[in-house]
């Protein structure tokens, strides 16, 4: 062992091969030093997440107990699995989680390429005032509570005065009772909260798409790429690192298909096909003020995002090079 | 100008209609919502209101925005929303360029620290009684604290910086420049479009949040806006399982043309800010001007 | 890489080794000292609560339900100057009401007067979160003993202990069918009394189309969130949710006559005498339905008719409507359901500063004269009385006094129905139809044996899910029909969620009561 435990650079090379562990942490150590600023500017979020995200998080042991508000956690009960087995074996939960798996589905598969699309077709807009105009509207929706939208989706889909079924018949067909029928109505779930989401969401991509270098563009139409060449081998190249961001964090909340959108469109004759997690959940809690309960579901749809996250981040880094960490 | 190839110009009927018809489908229910807002009430309550007010009038958002109290909740809102961008935008990016380097010891397990808060949390209680103990209730702290750092947030921005040429850094490094004059001269000015759309992002959320002020203020002369409006929609609601209805309430409720209202009224003041903020959504203008 | 793999690891155990030594400091329950001190420190803008010098009265820190007007109304300022008190007032959310005040009276609230609901009430009761007020009522509440009577007192008593000043709510037929009169006179048909009378006029607006609406018409509408109905629930014997028979509490889900019940929309409704699309009707659609001439009937509660009335007139000019008093069902039943019981109950926090002068304070509003100026404010200005009615001035008693039942803490209870009765007549259209459906025999009224019912835990904690579950499946039913198994089903699964232990806790106490 060298017994000198400050070894001068000039001796890292011969050093590195008798005692390579050493030299890669001192290697490591010299990094720090170098950028102590950086380190220190890590200091106040960290504070920030400590105090605030991590200290509160003890609260999650109330899935464990029978927690009673006035007790506090020191004073409920330990239950352990039981809230989640409560939960896996309760009546419908077969049926709520395929529906909720299902509409998340159709959700990320349908309704994530949309935005990109949006933004790069933006992208090709040359008149400033259309995109301006449209950048604004889009999003729009966004802000429109789901308490007003529902009202109007109700009339939009009726099957005796909504436009929609107004349009159906000009065609030809036959007026459907989109709220009421279990083979429209994931459809009619999706098809409005990509109405409502669509624009708002395109807003990450249309920045990722302004921070692209102009001179790549200029190359390839040197090089006699047509727009449509470029949009492929430059915009969807360039922005892919935040599509892969975006599309790990989204299947993260695969379990949570849009609870307060079902909760406002669905009546029971439709509880079959849209009865989803959140939903299902919030009847059953109602007005009984089970805190385990709910946190239980919490942690489990928590855990299970978790987990979809690091395997989608761990399936992004091998195939497309691009990891979150 | 080149002249522009046939391919070209249909790209240009696709892009243009695709999006005319995406816009028109936004809008429509948009002023649907805004025109109900200004029509009288029964003809709100009989459904003949499209795309026009009916019967126009005022009083409904005149309901919504003549009181003394939705001129505070406005000013609180205010209040918070800018402290609160302001703040998060400054903590959220110092806090990104250091995770988005990668080579740095120790960075990664912290950045597992941040992805994991990003799905755990301890819940209502626990947060309710970590504000208590820090002694904020009822203080506009409250609402700006928690919300400091929204980690998806700084992925975007950490994304960002990494999508940076290495070469800006690199050739700043052997002009001799320090880390932090990197990041204040260099890399933020580049930044912008991620910048302009995390402070959008924060000032909607801020905005928007009606959970915190719930849960933590108790005086009613502290309440922002979107509680203020929240309230008045779902006492509207009578299918909403709340606990306060009787009789009397029942018979003072006001009337659906109410709920557009507060629709129409929240959401204004962020399409005052968006106008802003939409500059720098386009293409190439900064990182062309920054390279020179 | 082996090591960065390691510290991670280390670095999130130690994080929530940190984590939990935090926890272990803020504690998990009540920290009074740390509420109290920092409300003092902290406030944004509310005053204190102090004491003002010896003698003179502190001001009370009162935590109301929500309300648009933020207590700022002229009732406030009578109140102070009619008791001595200035009063703070909070409020709760009108969303996760009952989550906010669980947290707060769980933590050490150091409110004096607090408004709460029967369940919520009972549990702080038995939680121990509350000031016993029997003593205090004695020494400081004539006033209080004299309005409210022995019996409400009674059903408000934890271990023989009295913990809440009760609110006692108004008793009323809340709504029924409202049909198109009109329609009626134009096709020479009288108003139906039996079930079957009510069928007969359904189809006769159908095939017979009055007002001319073609393909738009329907002749009967209800919205998804009400396919049971008032007045034709009665035709089955459902009056309320639970109802006697043979000296058991029955819930409607497991009564013989939701079947019947049932069995009747679901004829209706496949007849497209009851609005095809009523599941997805929001309140809202059935409402624009009726108002636009559309629907000869809905179900309408009568609070609903000031707004009602005026958009119906608008688009038919010439519209005509009243209640159908009563409709009797095959077996000859008919009748209303009528709620009981409290509004609210007015409690004293264990950690409240000034519990004295919160009785005191109560029982100053129930002087009667203070009372009556509070809840209808002067005689001459506000109301004024003929033939003994009350009858408002407006529109000086809706601003002044449009808001006084939020304010009530217990009521006058042998006079305040009557003084109610000025409120009614906000509009005259909601007063007739008010009369048409409570001026029915009182035999006909049956009042809910469970509003004056002690604690029930097990049905406090279910019953919102119990009753959502016979809503679903009544809608479900109505659409697609009843049979037995279905049925029987249903009850099973309405059994094993709670509705087993509940029916058993609910007759429990109901046998006590015989």
């Amino acid at each position: 062992m060298n017994p000198n435990p400050h070894p001068n650079p000039g001796r890292a090379a011969t050093a590195a091969a008798d005692t390579p562990v050493r030299a890669r942490r001192w290697r490591r150590l010299s990094i720090v030093r170098r950028n102590y600023d950086l380190y220190l500017l890590l200091i106040p979020g960290l504070a920030f997440l400590l105090l605030f995200k991590y200290a509160p998080i003890y609260g999650l042991v109330i899935a464990f107990q029978d927690f009673n508000i006035f007790k506090g956690i020191g004073g409920s009960e330990w239950v352990g699995m039981q809230q989640f087995h409560r939960l896996f074996t309760s009546h419908d939960f077969g049926t709520v989680m395929r529906n909720t798996l299902l509409i998340s589905l159709y959700k990320i598969v349908l309704l994530f390429p949309l935005p990109i699309l949006i933004a790069v077709l933006l992208n090709e807009v040359a008149r400033m005032w259309f995109k301006r105009a449209v950048q604004t509207i889009i999003y729009l929706p966004h802000f429109l509570s789901w308490v007003v939208v529902a009202g109007l989706f109700v009339n939009i889909l009726s099957p005796s005065t909504g436009i929609v079924n107004h349009i159906i018949q000009f065609f030809g067909g036959h007026p459907v009772s989109f709220l009421m029928d279990n083979h429209f109505f994931r459809s009619v779930i999706v098809a409005t909260a990509g109405w409502k989401e669509v624009g708002w969401n395109a807003i990450v991509f249309i920045a990722a798409i302004a921070g692209l270098d102009p001179e790549l563009y200029e190359a390839a139409r040197l090089d006699g790429a047509n727009r449509i060449q470029q949009m492929f081998k430059i915009t969807l190249p360039g922005i892919a690192s935040t599509i892969m961001l975006m599309l790990i964090l989204r299947i993260g909340g695969v379990l949570e298909a849009g609870t307060e959108q079902i909760l406002l469109l669905y009546n029971p004759t439709v509880y079959e096909s849209g009865d989803v997690l959140g939903t299902y959940i919030y009847r059953v809690g109602l007005g009984s003020m089970e805190y385990s309960y709910s946190t239980a579901v919490g942690l489990f749809e928590s855990a299970v995002g978790f987990a979809l996250v690091l395997s989608g981040n761990f399936v992004s880094r091998r195939i497309t090079g691009k990891s979150i960490w | 100008m080149r002249t522009k190839s046939v391919t070209d110009r249909m790209l240009d009927v696709f892009v243009y209609g695709l999006l005319l018809l995406l816009a028109v489908a936004c809008l429509f229910p948009f002023l649907n919502v805004l025109s109900k807002s200004l029509s009288a009430n029964w003809a709100v309550l009989s459904g003949k209101v499209g795309l026009w007010p009916v019967g126009f009038t005022l009083e409904n958002v005149y309901y919504v925005v003549t009181d003394g109290i939705f001129l505070n909740a406005l000013k609180i809102s205010v209040f918070v929303t800018v402290v609160g961008t302001l703040g998060s935008v400054l903590f959220t990016g110092i806090s990104a360029y250091p995770l988005s380097k990668k080579h740095l010891p120790g960075i990664k397990p912290v950045l597992v620290l941040y992805v994991f808060t990003m799905l755990f949390n301890g819940g209502m209680i626990p947060s309710y009684l970590l504000i208590k103990q820090l002694g904020l209730m009822n203080n506009l702290a409250s609402l700006i604290l928690p919300g400091l750092i929204n980690v998806f947030n700084m992925l975007l921005i950490k994304n960002y910086f990494e999508s940076l040429p290495e070469s800006l850094e690199e050739s700043a490094k052997l002009d001799g420049a320090s880390n932090l004059t990197i990041v204040l001269r260099i890399i933020i000015p580049i930044s912008m479009p991620v910048f302009a759309t995390v402070s959008l992002f924060y000032a909607v959320a801020f905005w928007s949040d009606w959970f915190h002020p719930m849960l933590y203020l108790n005086d009613p002369s502290l309440k922002p806006l979107q509680l203020y409006l929240r309230d008045i929609v779902l006492e509207a609601d009578t299918s909403n399982q709340n606990l306060n209805l009787n009789i009397d309430r029942l018979m003072n409720l006001s009337p659906e043309g109410i709920r557009n209202a507060t629709v129409i009224v929240s959401t204004i003041p962020i399409l005052l800010v968006y106008p802003f903020l939409q500059r720098y959504f386009i293409r190439g203008i900064l990182v062309g001007s920054v390279k020179g | 890489m082996q090591v960065a793999k390691r510290w991670t690891v280390v670095l999130l155990l130690l994080v929530l080794a940190a984590a939990t030594a935090l926890a272990g400091c803020s504690g998990s329950g009540s920290n009074q000292k740390a509420g109290g001190a920092s409300e003092g420190a902290a406030e944004g803008g509310s005053t204190q609560s102090g004491d003002e010098g010896g003698g003179s009265k502190p001001t009370l820190k009162i935590l109301q339900t929500y309300a648009k007007h933020n207590y700022d109304t002229p009732v406030t300022d009578f109140l102070e100057q009619a008791t001595g008190y200035k009063v703070q007032y909070d409020m709760l959310p009108q969303d996760n009401a009952q989550d906010k005040l669980n947290l707060i009276m769980s933590s050490g609230a150091d409110y004096d007067l607090v408004k709460a609901g029967k369940q919520d009430y009972f549990r702080f009761a038995l939680n121990g979160a509350l000031t016993d007020l029997t003593p205090l009522i004695d020494k400081y509440g004539p006033n209080i003993k004299a309005a409210i009577s022995q019996k409400s007192f009674d059903a408000v008593k934890v271990d023989g202990k009295i913990y809440a000043i009760p609110d006692l709510n108004t008793s009323y037929v809340g709504g029924g069918v409202m049909v198109r009169t009109d329609w009626l006179d134009k096709l020479g048909m009288k108003m139906p009394t039996t079930t079957d009378e009510f069928t007969a006029m359904l189809r006769a607006f159908k095939e017979k189309d009055p007002a001319g609406n073609g393909s738009q018409n329907i002749p009967f509408t209800i919205s998804g969130a009400t396919p049971l109905v008032d007045g034709l629930l009665g035709a089955f014997g459902l009056y309320n949710g639970w109802n006697p028979e043979d000296g058991k509490l029955v819930n409607r889900a497991l009564d013989p006559g939701l079947k019947d019940y049932l069995t009747y929309m679901k004829s209706l409704y496949d007849e497209g005498l009851l609005d095809k699309e009523f599941a997805t009707n929001k309140e809202e659609t059935a409402d624009q339905k009726f108002t636009s001439g559309r629907a000869g009937t809905e179900f309408v509660p009568w609070y609903k008719i000031p707004s009602l009335d005026e958009a119906l007139k608008k688009n038919v000019p010439d519209a005509k409507y009243a209640y159908i008093p009563l409709m009797a069902g095959p077996n000859g039943e008919q009748g209303y359901g009528v709620g009981q019981g409290f509004d609210w109950y007015m409690i004293v926090p264990a950690t409240a500063k000034h519990p004295e002068d919160a009785i005191k304070y109560i029982n100053a509003t129930l002087e009667p004269d203070t009372f009556k100026e509070m809840y209808i404010g002067k005689e001459g200005v506000d109301y004024k009385v003929e033939n003994g009615e009350y009858l408002p001035i407006q529109p000086a008693f809706f601003d002044d006094r449009g808001y006084s039942s939020d304010y009530t803490m217990g009521r006058d209870e042998e006079h305040f129905q009557d003084y109610w009765q000025a409120r009614l007549r906000k509009s005259d259209a909601m007063f007739e139809a008010f009369k048409q459906i409570n001026d029915i025999d009182d035999n006909f009224k049956h009042p809910d044996v469970l509003g004056f019912s002690t604690f029930l835990p097990k049905l406090a904690q279910d019953s919102q899910k119990l009753d959502n579950m016979v809503i679903d499946y009544s809608v479900k039913a109505i659409v697609s029909g009843v049979t037995d198994s279905g049925l029987k089903d249903f009850q099973n699964q309405w059994l094993q969620a709670g509705g087993e232990a509940a029916t058993k806790e609910v007759n429990d106490w109901y046998a006590q009561q015989q």
